[in-house]
């Protein structure tokens, strides 16, 4: 036992260690990511409370859709859980950099395991924990629960992840000796990618939005019929929602201590065969990990549709876009996300596709160039969120190889600029084929269309160049998923920043753009106020978007160039100023100190 | 192999010159007050105990890092206001081989070779010549993540000398090759110094191959250039006989512990 808390010790001090000294900005960055999550809590909350309300005001099917919606959220975050379980049992139990040193440590490999059974657990377990607890909290609050579903509720949330957890690793145990290691994380990562991009895909193309409407009323009915046939009695999560559901009605009558004991009784059980299938098979597994997986050869379709890039003059640029369009699609964490892509523009178009705008005649054109506008708004989060995804971790796709461009005759503004370009020019193009093809749907006039097209045009860039400096001030080179690298600190930035600049372009705009297509209706005309405010707020438009292009480029680079790989971050000594600030002011350079550029 | 493009003829120009450089990690001194020249065709061993500032000065001459205060200059070059020029004649191996793991050995080359602006003919070229040179050439189609630790440290030496460096800056060279790549790696550097005038600046912590392969020392400790010179200069220096090894530790206090 002593063994077992003592593997566990690294990642303990690791964790008090940086709560002691986070590193330079660290303090703002655990307090803003905080505030983060407790907005996040709280909007989670209000959203719950208001959907329980909703689904509990349906006469008639009330109870039993708020019933079937609490197992659903017990069966939906034990599936996600069980999903990301068995990414981080594999990483904890096969590919973790350390397990060398521990498998030659005069340790039991039984300590080895249990200790990376626990890290594997927690490592899965606290992001569903994270956003399952404001929901629950939401049931509890609508229904006037009892109190002991307020103390009740983590135990069964412990109990179901436990389970979940246990599954997982058994199932990793398994696969290692079946699979290779790294395969088999490859195929698990992409298997749940595509099943989240074919959940958000089937949940869209159902038309949740056909249930207001009252035509389809009768299908709504034999739908929510179908909805009376109970779930598995046999499945931890159908426990939970047994053992708690009764407490919701505020009295602790209907309550029944046996479901707890089952949910107890089912981890110990499940926690019982996963160490007894580690026993037979860890150490047989670990050694088949460490025999690497089948190789991968250059050549091929990839090499020729690269040599495309032929057409790239410079030599310096053509180097760079060969590499990263090579390294992209040999990589999985990165390649996939494409599916991600496809589902986002997919849902895009059908939205306005299915969009009935002549049902409201009078106000049809009106409707349509003021969704057409605001599409503009539309756009740019695509194109946010592509930039968030593609552009904002290519600095960081450099990795620990980071060196081979610094000590190349290369500057950090001319990498950075090729990395601009390079991811620039699909998010512009799918930005550009948005505009087109929902101005199309939308039936839009051609003055808003062609607003749209310029205001994408110049949006588009401003986007992707905050990105990449963002990226550039915010790079994490030692990641070893570069599909993580938006969900930290930098991408949170990235998110606030775009949105707010999204904001302001839409606000800034707005009042030209009605002005002008009023007086082409001839509702107005052009007066004293039009000729001062029209230019005016357009070269505001114009400030907006030229600022967005050059700041963020500028701060990125000027911090990259000072980066020190063994500080993870601007070289000590040469730190950029508070990174709360981070838009109003350039790294300083201390006088004397030279720039690598 | 094709000749070297712009052979330095005469010895005494110093191609490397530090001149008062030191870098600061917060409260740390890491290097203090260096001050050393290299000359083309001479193979320079810097030497120092774990942590006395080997690295980083290796990375500040590399261009990887920037100095605290001081300066660097490569064939005349002021690194910090010549990069792209100071750069572009320097070839850096570093200790521990990172490389795109997802690319081949070969697209590794072709992609080095357009960082320095190689024409395409001549960079296949001298792919081929290196990749041969250093026993890659069987597996230049196979990607890098397949590579040994030996594969890869050859690999990033192909890098280095593929646009034909007048500078080569090496950390720890030897690590992670076996005997026989070892010895094909000391004789390159021996011909490239001696028949090309390249300035080589090597940080090692073996003594039997600084002593064998350079014709100058330097031995740092704690931040500052305690001693420089031929080993015979060294051993005038300390005022006793012995090897590298014993001269090392005498200079570093090392030999009482």
């Amino acid at each position: 036992m002593r063994e077992f808390f003592w593997l566990l010790k690294p990642s303990i001090l690791t964790l008090r260690n940086y709560l002691k000294d986070p590193g330079p900005g660290g303090r703002v960055k655990i307090a803003s990511l905080t505030a983060f999550a407790l907005v996040m809590w709280v909007a989670l909350f209000l959203l719950s409370l208001r959907m329980i309300r909703s689904f509990y005001s349906v006469e008639g099917f009330g109870d039993i859709l708020a019933y079937k919606t609490f197992n659903l959220l017990w069966l939906t975050g034990s599936a996600f859980l069980i999903f990301s379980a068995v990414i981080t049992a594999l990483s904890s139990f096969y590919l973790a950099k350390d397990l060398g040193l521990l498998m030659a440590a005069p340790v039991s490999r039984e300590s080895v395991f249990w200790a990376r059974s626990v890290q594997s657990f927690l490592a899965s377990a606290w992001m569903p924990a994270a956003f399952v607890f404001p929901v629950f909290l939401a049931y509890g609050w609508h229904f006037g629960a009892n109190p002991l579903y307020y103390f009740l509720t983590p135990l069964a949330a412990l109990g179901v992840a436990l389970s979940s957890a246990f599954v997982s690793q058994a199932a990793v145990i398994l696969l290692v000796n079946i699979l290779p290691a790294r395969r088999t994380k490859d195929i698990m990562s992409l298997l749940g990618l595509l099943s989240f991009v074919a959940l958000y895909l089937a949940f869209r193309l159902l038309r949740p939005e056909r249930l207001v409407n009252p035509d389809n009323l009768q299908s709504v009915a034999s739908y929510l019929a179908s909805l009376q046939t109970p779930t598995s009695p046999m499945l931890p999560t159908a426990w939970a929602t047994e053992l708690l559901w009764p407490l919701l009605g505020g009295s602790a009558e209907e309550f029944r201590w046996i479901y707890l004991l089952l949910l107890g009784l089912g981890a110990a059980v499940l926690g019982l065969l996963t160490s007894y299938g580690a026993d037979l098979l860890y150490w047989v597994g670990y050694n088949k990990s460490q025999e690497g997986a089948s190789r991968q050869r250059a050549g091929g379709l990839l090499s020729l549709v690269a040599s495309g890039f032929r057409l790239v003059r410079d030599p310096e640029a053509r180097a760079l876009m060969v590499k990263d369009f090579k390294i992209f699609f040999r990589d999985h964490t990165q390649w996939s996300q494409l599916f991600l892509l496809g589902a986002l523009m997919i849902i895009y178009l059908y939205n306005f596709s299915v969009l009935n705008l002549k049902r409201y005649p009078l106000q049809a054109f009106f409707l349509e160039n003021t969704i057409a506008f605001l599409n503009v708004g539309l756009v740019g989060l695509v194109s946010a969120t592509l930039a968030l995804r593609f552009a904002f971790p290519s600095i960081s796709a450099e990795g620990f190889s980071y060196w081979i461009i610094r000590s190349a005759p290369l500057s950090t503004p001319a990498f950075m600029r090729h990395k601009l370009i390079f991811w620039l020019t699909p998010i512009m193009a799918v930005a550009l084929f948005l505009t087109y093809l929902t101005n199309r749907f939308l039936n839009a006039a051609p003055f808003m269309s062609a607003t749209a097209f310029v205001l994408t045009f110049i949006l588009t860039p401003g986007l992707c160049s905050l990105a990449v400096g963002l990226g550039a001030r915010f790079p994490r080179f030692e990641t070893e998923n570069l599909a993580q690298v938006p969900t930290g600190y930098g991408g949170l930035i990235f998110m606030v920043s775009s949105s707010l600049s999204l904001l302001a372009l839409i606000g800034l705009s707005a009042w030209p753009v009605v002005a002008y297509l009023q007086i082409q209706r001839g509702r107005a005309v052009w007066g004293l106020k039009e000729s001062l405010l029209i230019p005016l707020l357009t070269a505001l438009v114009l400030v907006l978007t030229w600022q967005l292009w050059r700041r963020p480029f500028k701060i990125g680079e000027a911090s990259l160039a000072i980066y020190d790989e063994d500080a993870k971050g601007p070289e000590k000594g040469l730190e950029p100023e508070l990174e709360d600030d981070f838009l109003l002011k350039a790294p300083r350079k201390t006088k004397g100190r030279p720039s690598l550029d | 192999m094709a000749p070297w493009p712009a052979k330095a003829n005469s010895v005494s120009t110093p191609l490397i010159r530090l001149e008062n450089v030191s870098k600061n990690y917060r409260q740390h001194q890491a290097v203090i007050d260096l001050s050393l020249t290299v000359p083309a065709g001479e193979i320079y061993g810097f030497l120092g105990p774990n942590g006395a500032g080997k690295t980083t000065t290796i990375r500040i001459l590399a261009g990887a890092l920037a100095p605290s205060a001081g300066r660097v200059f490569l064939a005349g070059y002021d690194l910090a206001k010549q990069p792209r020029e100071a750069k572009t004649i320097l070839g850096y191996i570093p200790d521990r081989p990172f490389l795109y793991e997802k690319l081949s050995g070969w697209e590794f080359l072709l992609f080095t070779a357009g960082l320095y602006r190689t024409p395409t003919k001549i960079a296949r070229q001298r792919s081929e010549e290196l990749l041969n040179l250093f026993d890659l050439w069987d597996w230049r189609d196979e990607l890098i993540e397949n590579y040994s630790h030996g594969m890869k440290q050859r690999l990033i030496m192909s890098g280095a000398l593929l646009p034909k460096p007048r500078i080569l800056v090496v950390d720890e060279p030897m690590v992670g090759l076996d005997p026989r790549g070892a010895k094909l790696v000391m004789e390159i550097f021996r011909r490239l110094a001696r028949e090309e005038g390249v300035a080589m600046f090597v940080s090692t912590h073996t003594m039997s191959l600084a002593s064998r392969l350079c014709d100058r020392i330097g031995i740092i400790n704690k931040g500052r250039l305690t001693a420089e010179g031929t080993e015979e200069a060294l051993r005038a220096q300390v005022g006793r006989q012995g090897d590298l090894e014993e001269l090392f530790l005498e200079m570093t206090n090392e030999g009482e512990a």
